[in-house]
C-alpha cells in the first residue's frame, strides 16, 4: 500500500513539474546548459578585470629628486605632520597619507645616483601620482642633472601609462637666493629640449636592453610641459621645513585622492 | 670624547642623536651624508673607520631592523672602545625600542626621544672601562709578576752559545706571562670587584706555571725557526733538543744566504760595466734604404700628406660605407649570450634545501654567511674578478646580511645570491650623470671646445676606441680634433691619420656645410705630449672644433718618468673627461693599473684638488664571453663609471655598459 501510494507521489510530482514548465524537453535544456556556462564565464572575467585593474590602479604617490631636495622632510611632514633631521636615504620608505575618507601611500624613495632607479622599478606599478622636488637654491647649478632625472622618469613605460599627474615642488622658498616656480619651469623645459636631441644619438648598450628612447613632447616643436598629453604636470612653491607653506601639495594630494 | 652619535633608519631618518656642543649640526650630518654615498653605497661595507676631513666615523649596520648606528669623533683621538660601545648602545636601543621597531612606528620614537639616560649611562661605562685598562697598565710590576720569579735554578744555568737567545725568549716570554696576568687579573677584578687581588693572583700560581712552560716552548720555536708555527704538539721535554736543531738549521741557513749573496753583488757590477764601454763606442747606424733617402719615407710631415691620403684610402682598406649614419640613432644591441639561467643551486640537494627552506624563520649569523659566500667568491674569481675585490664584495655583502632574518621559503644561498646581485648592480650604476652628448653642447656654449683624455697602459685599444669615439661624434654633428701626443710609438701618428682620412672619407665635408669634420693635430715625434695637447687645444679654440680627443702613449703603471709626464698632461689642460681605457681581458692587473695609473695623477699634481680618472672605458668586450669581472674590478677601484664599450673593430662597435646584462652574465 505504501509503495503505491509513494510512487503515486513520485509520478505526479514529475507530471506536475512537466505541465509547470512544458517546453523544458532534451533541447532545451543544452541550450539552458550553455547559457549557464556562458554567464559563469563571463562573470569570471569580469571580476578577474576588477580585480587586475584594482591593483594596476595603484594609490601610490612618489616622492622623487636629488639628493638633499627635501623628500625625507616632506615626507614626514605629510605623514607624520613633524620635522626630523635627515640624511641620504639607502632605502625606500612608505606611508599613508589621509585626505578626508580617502588615503593615498606615499613612497619616498632614496635620491642618490647608484640606487635611485632600482627603487623607482621597485615601486613604479604602483604609482598614480609623482611628487618631484626640486631645490630651488641650487637649481641654476644643477638643472642638468634634475632635467636629466626627470626627463628619464617621464620618459618610464610604467610612469606613461599610469601615472595622471606630476607635481614639480620648487621647495625651500625660503631661501634667500630661491628662485620662483615659473622661472624654473623655463629652465627645465630649455634643458629638457636639449636632453631629446642627446638621449636620442645616444649609445646603444651592451645587451639587449631597449634604450627608453619614447620623444616627449610634440614634434618640430621645442618643448613644453603642456606637451605631454596624458601626463599633466604642474609646478609649485613650498618650503617643507616646520610646514611653513604645505598646502599646494596637500591640495594636490586631495584632488588626487 | 664622542663628537656625535646617531641612530639612523635606512629611510634616511634620524631617530635619535646625541651632540657634543663643540659641534655643529650640520658639520656632522654632513659627515655622516659623506659615510652614506661612500662607504655604504659603494659596496665598502668592509672597511673599518671612515674619515672625512678632520672627523672619524664608525659605523654598525643592524639588519633585522634597517638601522645604521654611527658614531663621529675627532680624527687625532684614538678611541679604543668604539667598536664595543657602538655594539653596546645597538643592544640597548633594540631592547627599548623592540616592539616600536618590529611595527615601523619610527616616529613615536623620534617623539619619545628618551634614549639619552641610557646612552649616557653606556658611555660612561665605556670611558670608566678604558680608564681602568689604562691605569693598570702603567701599573709596575710586583715581584710576583716579573720575570725573575719563574726562573728556577736549573734555568739560570745557561749553556755557553745559547745564552744571548735564551734570554730573549724569557723576556718574550715573562713578558707575554705579564700581559696575561694582568688581563686575568682584570677581569677577575671586574667580575668580582674584589680588592684582595694580590692574593688571588698567587692562589692561581700553579696551574699558570703550567702554562707558561708551554708558552716558553712555543715561542723557543717561534724565534729560532724564523716561521710562524703554532705546533701545539711539542712536549717540553724536548724542547732542548729542538733548540738545537733549529740553531743549527738557522746558522746553516745564513751561511747559505751568505754563500748565494755573496757573489752576486760583484756580477752585477760586471755586467753593467762593459754595457756603459760599448755605448761609449757607439755610432750612428747607417741604414741601406734600397736607394731611397729618409726623407721620401718620411710620412709624418704635412707636406706628403696628399701622398699619404692616396695610400691610406687604397679600394681595399676603404672603410663600409654602410656604416654611414648609423651610430646616430639607434643600432642593433650586442648579444650577450643570454641563455636561461642554468643556475647551480646549493649543492645540498633539493630535498634538503628545501626542509631547510621550510624551517626558515631563522636569523643568518656569520657562521651561516660564510660557506655560502665563500663559493660566490670563488665564483666571482671565476668570472675574472680580481680576488681581493672579490673578497671585498663579499664581505660587504655579509655585513648587509648579518642578522637579517630570513622569511619562511628563503634559503640562504638564494638570500646572498640576490643581495649580492642587487649590490653589483648597484655598483655598476654611475654615481653621477654621464651624458657626453650634453656636456659637449655645454662647453659649446662657454665657447671651448670638450676635451677627453685616454690613457692607459699598451696595446689595450686607445686609438682604435678614440677613432670609434670621434665616428661617434662626428655623427652627432659635432667637429672633432685629434691631438696625437702618442709621440713615442712608431706609426702611432700615422695611425691616427689613417682614421682621420677613413672618417673623413664617410663623412665628407659636403655634407657638412663644407666643413672638415675631423681633423689631426700633430708635430711630430719626440716632443713634449703636453705641449702638443696644449697647443692642440688652443688650435681648436680658433678654428671652432668642438671637440678635442687626446691620445697618449700607452704606458706601464710602474713607469714613473712615463707617469709623471702623464700627470703633467693632465696637469696642463684639465680635460673636461680622463678616460682609462682597460681591457675587459685584465684580471688581477686591474687593480694595480688602476691604483697606480689614479695615485699617479694624485701625487704628481701639484693641485689641492687634483684631476684623477673620472670615466672607464672598457675594450675587447666582445673576446671574453661572459668573464666580465673586469668590469666589477674597475669599477670598483675607482668608483668612477664605465662610459664606453668596445666591442670589436668598426666604427660602430662603441656601446654604453647595461648594468644588468652584465650582471646577470656575472651571476649566470
Amino acid at each position: 500500500m505504501a509503495d503505491e501510494v509513494r510512487a503515486k507521489k513520485r509520478i505526479s510530482l514529475k507530471e506536475t513539474f512537466r505541465s509547470v514548465v512544458p517546453e523544458l524537453n532534451e533541447e532545451n535544456m543544452l541550450y539552458l546548459q550553455v547559457a549557464v556556462a556562458l554567464l559563469v564565464g563571463l562573470l569570471t572575467l569580469f571580476l578577474l578585470w576588477r580585480l587586475l585593474r584594482g591593483t594596476s590602479r595603484g594609490r601610490g604617490i612618489l616622492l622623487m629628486g636629488l639628493c638633499e631636495s627635501g623628500k625625507t622632510q616632506m615626507f614626514s611632514r605629510l605623514c607624520h605632520g613633524v620635522d626630523v633631521v635627515s640624511v641620504t636615504s639607502i632605502k625606500e620608505s612608505s606611508g599613508t597619507y589621509t585626505a578626508g575618507k580617502k588615503s593615498l601611500t606615499l613612497y619616498d624613495l632614496p635620491g642618490h645616483e647608484r640606487i635611485r632607479y632600482g627603487a623607482f622599478e621597485k615601486v613604479k606599478k604602483l604609482a598614480r601620482g609623482i611628487i618631484f622636488m626640486v631645490d630651488s637654491g641650487t637649481i641654476q647649478k644643477d638643472v642638468r642633472d634634475v632635467a636629466d632625472f626627470l626627463y628619464t622618469v617621464l620618459c618610464d613605460g610604467a610612469v606613461q601609462s599610469k601615472v595622471s599627474r606630476v607635481l614639480v615642488v620648487c621647495n625651500k622658498q625660503d631661501l634667500t637666493l630661491a628662485r620662483a616656480a615659473p622661472l624654473i619651469q623655463k629652465t627645465l623645459e630649455k634643458e629638457i629640449n636639449l636632453l631629446r636631441v642627446t638621449k636620442a644619438s645616444q649609445l646603444q648598450s651592451v645587451g639587449e636592453g631597449s634604450n627608453n628612447n619614447s620623444f616627449l613632447g610634440k614634434q618640430g616643436q621645442d618643448f613644453e610641459f603642456s606637451h605631454l598629453g596624458p601626463i599633466k604636470v604642474e609646478f609649485v612653491e613650498a618650503v617643507a621645513k616646520s610646514g611653513e607653506n604645505l598646502s599646494p601639495v596637500t591640495s594636490w594630494l586631495q584632488q588626487l585622492a | 670624547m664622542l663628537d656625535f652619535f646617531a641612530v639612523i633608519t635606512k629611510g634616511g631618518l634620524v631617530l635619535w642623536y646625541f651632540q657634543d656642543v663643540a659641534q655643529q649640526l650640520k658639520t656632522s650630518i654632513d659627515a655622516i651624508n659623506a659615510l652614506i654615498r661612500n662607504v655604504v653605497l659603494q659596496e665598502r661595507g668592509g672597511m673599518d673607520i671612515y674619515t672625512h676631513g678632520n672627523l672619524a666615523l664608525k659605523q654598525q649596520l643592524d639588519n633585522e631592523f634597517d638601522l645604521l648606528f654611527v658614531a663621529v669623533y675627532q680624527n687625532i683621538l684614538q678611541l679604543s672602545y668604539v667598536d664595543k660601545f657602538l655594539s653596546d648602545v645597538q643592544r640597548e636601543f633594540r631592547e627599548r625600542y623592540r616592539d616600536d621597531l618590529k611595527e615601523g612606528l619610527y616616529y613615536k620614537i623620534i617623539a619619545s626621544g628618551d634614549f639619552q639616560e641610557d646612552y649616557r649611562r653606556i658611555l660612561h661605562a665605556a670611558e670608566a672601562q678604558t680608564q681602568l685598562v689604562k691605569a693598570e697598565v702603567k701599573k709596575p710590576r710586583s715581584f710576583h709578576e716579573s720575570a725573575k720569579s719563574t726562573k728556577t735554578v736549573s734555568s739560570m744555568i745557561v749553556r755557553g752559545g745559547d745564552r744571548e737567545q735564551q734570554r730573549q725568549q724569557q723576556q718574550a716570554a715573562a713578558a707575554k706571562k705579564a700581559a696575561k696576568k694582568e688581563g686575568k687579573a682584570k677581569r677577575r677584578d671586574i667580575e668580582c670587584n674584589n680588592n684582595s687581588k694580590e692574593t688571588r693572583v698567587e692562589e692561581l700560581e700553579p696551574e699558570e706555571d703550567e702554562e707558561d712552560e708551554e708558552e716558553v716552548a712555543e715561542t723557543n720555536v717561534l724565534v729560532n725557526g724564523g716561521e710562524i708555527e703554532l705546533s701545539s704538539a711539542i712536549e717540553t721535554e724536548k724542547k732542548a733538543e729542538d733548540e738545537l736543531d733549529e740553531e743549527t738549521m738557522r746558522r746553516n741557513r745564513e751561511k747559505l744566504f751568505n754563500k748565494r749573496a755573496g757573489p752576486k753583488t760583484p756580477k752585477m757590477d760586471k755586467a753593467k760595466s762593459p754595457k756603459a764601454k760599448g755605448k761609449k763606442g757607439k755610432e750612428a747606424t747607417v741604414w741601406d734604404l734600397c736607394g731611397q733617402d729618409s726623407k721620401s719615407l718620411d710620412y709624418s710631415s704635412k707636406g706628403g700628406s696628399g701622398n699619404a691620403t692616396q695610400s691610406s684610402l687604397r679600394p681595399d682598406f676603404l672603410p663600409d660605407q654602410s656604416q654611414i649614419g648609423t651610430l646616430s640613432g639607434n643600432l642593433r644591441g650586442m648579444d650577450i649570450p643570454a641563455e636561461k639561467e642554468t643556475q647551480k643551486k646549493s649543492s645540498q640537494g633539493g630535498v634538503f634545501s628545501m626542509f631547510r627552506g621550510l624551517v626558515g624563520g631563522k636569523t643568518l649569523t656569520e657562521a651561516d654567511l660564510d660557506p655560502v659566500l665563500e663559493k660566490l667568491k670563488d665564483h666571482l674569481i671565476g668570472k675574472n674578478v680580481a680576488a681581493e675585490i672579490a673578497g671585498k664584495l663579499c664581505q660587504s655583502v655579509g655585513k648587509k646580511l648579518e642578522g637579517k632574518v630570513l622569511g619562511t621559503f628563503e634559503g640562504i644561498t638564494t638570500t646572498v645570491r640576490n643581495t649580492l646581485t642587487e649590490s653589483l648592480v648597484q655598483l655598476l650604476t654611475p654615481k653621477r650623470r654621464l651624458d657626453i652628448l650634453r656636456d659637449v653642447v655645454e662647453a659649446k656654449k662657454t665657447g671651448r671646445p670638450y676635451t677627453m683624455a685616454f690613457c692607459g697602459v699598451n696595446g689595450v685599444g686607445k686609438s682604435t676606441n678614440l677613432a670609434k669615439i670621434t665616428f661617434w661624434l662626428v655623427e652627432n654633428e659635432f667637429r672633432v680634433l685629434i691631438a696625437a701626443c702618442d709621440t713615442f710609438r712608431a706609426g702611432a701618428v700615422e695611425q691616427l691619420r689613417t682614421h682621420m682620412h677613413h672618417l673623413n672619407a664617410l663623412h665628407p665635408p659636403e655634407r657638412h656645410n663644407g666643413q672638415v669634420m675631423v681633423q689631426l693635430f700633430e708635430q711630430g715625434y719626440g716632443k713634449d705630449a703636453a705641449e702638443i695637447a696644449r697647443h692642440a687645444i688652443d688650435f681648436s679654440r680658433k678654428n671652432g672644433f668642438d671637440v678635442v680627443l687626446i691620445d697618449t702613449a700607452g704606458r706601464m703603471q710602474d713607469n714613473e718618468p712615463l707617469m709623471r709626464a702623464l700627470a703633467k698632461l693632465i696637469l696642463v689642460n684639465e680635460p673636461d673627461l680622463t678616460l682609462f681605457v682597460g681591457e675587459a681581458l685584465v684580471g688581477n692587473e686591474a687593480v694595480d693599473q688602476l691604483v697606480k695609473f689614479n695615485r699617479a695623477l694624485a701625487n704628481h699634481s701639484t693641485s689641492n684638488n687634483p684631476q684623477i680618472i673620472d670615466g672607464i672605458l672598457l675594450t675587447k668586450f666582445d673576446t671574453i664571453d661572459d668573464k666580465v669581472g673586469a668590469a666589477i674590478s674597475m669599477t670598483y677601484i675607482t668608483g668612477q663609471p664605465i662610459v664606453f664599450v668596445g666591442t670589436g673593430q668598426t666604427y660602430t662597435d662603441l656601446r654604453n655598459l647595461d648594468a644588468k646584462a652584465v650582471v646577470h652574465a656575472l651571476m649566470k
